[in-house]
């Protein structure tokens, strides 16, 4: 008689770099940790500013965002986001919504690419057009464009989306009325579970209109989010899904996102 | 818990998951049953279908935000709509469909008041149906009753309980062990009508039961007493290889005394419960003997082991059409 049999048909922990922690009001000699993958891992900030594992992993720190390498692969492979928007004038932010969900980060980072969602989860009035689709080694990069109605008002919603492997995505999304950076970051944090971060920042467009999307972005982009959490946790993952015509991207992501799943072929995939 | 049965857990049979009055049209309910997520819904017209909870598609979980449209379930990920039969429909971004794009269904019967699904682990049609008992639409008789408990335990473990005649005096306080008057099999069907006495309030209360099993999941009975008659679906569903589901459902003929159907709906249902709770220890703990030791007087749960064998892969049918 079977046990429980395993959810995903692959490794919760796919080679990548993942959020850990934050580093904003970290002063030197301070010493925090956090768990990815199933791991606790400790960091401690010295006195020259610059944050180090008690460890042999890789790590990087990008606008007091702390990230870590799980992996065997070279670090210089994989870029990572660069959030300038967490820091500049120019944007308001950084705002940020934690989930933590039983589900897999393979899983999460597909949703970006399966466009057809939107309608049924998100409310677009049709699936957004894909302009772009672009595999660069352990990058994905994608633009797309479609309507949405909120508060009885359509617009047209652009989005620059960029996969940092499975674990980070960063996304402009540009509507008629409001930018907005957007970084998730899925972090594996056992077999079962992952810790989503929601960072974001709003571009400051004068002060009334800045005071409006203060007090309503962030609880739709909450709200937004929240539509997908329960389909993430209640779902199986299909290896072989039946797939219409229109669904190519789902299909090419696999292809692509399988290259974490292996030992050192981060390197072999750039080359 | 280890498995304690020499027999797979899940002999093929049709099987209780809701009652009909559990699933309004346009609703949907999810149960588990066989180690399994099952989705019911009633379309529109009233139809109920059961089928497996994640959608063919990208495996989101129907019963988890889908909803009904018509007589079809529309799944809460990308708006596929499928019918009772499983197959898609409607894929709203999409004008051709593709044809693999269909549930895993479990047929279903809904009868008697209650909703049947059939399981086969290997997926074959139905081998058997289950038979309409008027008395469930008789406005002569009561409203169903129901009664549901789990219990650790196998689904034949209950139908040898039911034939058992030498546990009634000590486990459920008869007087004397029950008389079998015949035992019929015929095919998936096992008919067996057995005769008897209790003292109820003092009273003699001669009793003439039938019990028509269906599979091992499912037993219609039929209890005529000089005071009532009484007929009942007995259900036994696997929620997984160690837990059953047990669904006591009846319905009782209204008498024409003043006041007795008063009494009649607070005593039956004490009567059950009292009945049930006294196999439950004894079927949590107790072991199955492949090779009993019994008395000449109980043949019948040989006759009923023969007959179960036919619902049973390992054994097969001809093995125990041969029997």
């Amino acid at each position: 008689m079977s046990d429980r049999t395993p959810r995903y048909p692959f490794t919760s922990y796919p080679n990548g770099w993942y959020f850990i922690a934050e580093t904003r009001d970290m002063k030197p000699g301070d010493e925090r940790s956090g768990i990815v993958c199933g791991t606790r891992i400790l960091f401690r900030m010295q006195s020259n500013g610059i944050i180090v594992l008690d460890n042999a992993m890789q790590c990087h720190e990008d606008n007091g965002l702390l990230y870590v390498f799980w992996g065997t692969q070279q670090k210089e492979v994989m870029r990572l986001p660069h959030f300038v928007e967490l820091r500049d004038d120019g944007w308001m932010g950084p705002f940020n919504h934690v989930f933590k969900i039983r589900s897999h980060v393979q899983d999460i980072t597909e949703n970006t690419v399966d466009r057809a969602h939107m309608v049924n989860v998100h409310g677009y009035r049709s699936a957004p057009a894909c302009h772009s689709f672009r595999i660069d080694g352990p990058h994905l990069v994608m633009s797309t464009e479609g309507p949405r109605t909120m508060f009885g008002i359509t617009e047209t919603i652009k989005m620059d989306i960029t996969c940092y492997g499975v674990g980070l995505i960063e996304t402009y999304v540009v509507s008629d009325h409001v930018t907005t950076k957007i970084l998730i970051t899925n972090t594996p944090i056992d077999e079962d579970t992952v810790r989503i971060n929601l960072w974001f920042a709003i571009k400051k467009q004068g002060r009334l209109r800045d005071t409006i999307h203060r007090l309503l972005v962030p609880p739709l982009v909450h709200r937004e989010f929240s539509y997908d959490l329960p389909i993430w946790e209640n779902k199986i993952y299909r290896a072989q899904p039946i797939l219409c015509a229109e669904e190519k991207d789902v299909a090419n992501y696999r292809r692509w996102a399988r290259q974490f799943f292996q030992e050192a072929t981060v390197n072999e995939v750039a080359a | 818990m280890d498995y304690r049965f020499p027999m797979g857990p899940y002999p093929y049979g049709w099987y209780q998951v809701l009652l009909s009055r559990d699933i309004k049209r346009k609703e949907i309910k999810t149960v588990e049953y066989f180690n399994k997520s099952i989705v019911v819904f009633r379309g529109e017209s009233g139809t109920v279908s059961a089928r497996d909870a994640y959608c063919p598609h990208l495996g989101a979980h129907v019963g988890v935000g889908g909803k009904v449209v018509g007589d079809t379930i529309q799944c809460p990920f990308h708006g596929w709509r499928f019918d009772h039969d499983g197959q898609c429909v409607d894929i709203p971004y999409c004008a051709k469909i593709p044809p693999k794009a269909k549930f895993e269904m479990y047929p279903t019967q809904e009868i008697n008041g209650a909703i049947f699904i059939y399981y086969d682990e290997q997926g074959e049609a139905p081998k058997f149906d289950l038979p309409v008992m008027p008395e469930f639409s008789d406005p002569n008789y009561s409203k169903l009753l129901h009664w549901n408990y789990e219990v650790d335990s196998h689904v034949q473990e209950m139908a040898e309980n039911a034939l058992d005649m030498g546990h009634f005096p000590l486990v459920h306080d008869y007087k004397e062990v029950p008389r079998i008057e015949s035992l019929i099999c015929e095919g998936a069907a096992l008919h067996v009508r057995f005769l008897g006495e209790r003292r109820l309030l003092g009273v003699r209360n001669p009793f003439d039961v039938t019990l028509d099993c269906y599979g091992l999941g499912v037993v219609f009975g039929r209890n005529i007493t000089d005071l009532v008659t009484v007929r009942v679906i007995h259900s036994a569903t696997p929620i997984n290889e160690n837990k059953l589901r047990i669904g006591v459902s009846f319905v009782y003929q209204k008498s024409k005394i003043p006041g007795l159907n008063l009494f009649l709906r607070w005593f039956l249902p004490k009567e059950v419960v009292r009945f049930v709770d006294g196999d439950r220890a004894i079927l949590n703990h107790k072991m199955y003997r492949e090779k009993p030791k019994l008395c000449s007087a109980e043949r019948p749960l040989m006759v009923l082991r023969r007959w179960a064998k036919q619902f049973y892969r390992e054994t097969g049918v001809e093995e125990a059409a041969a029997a």
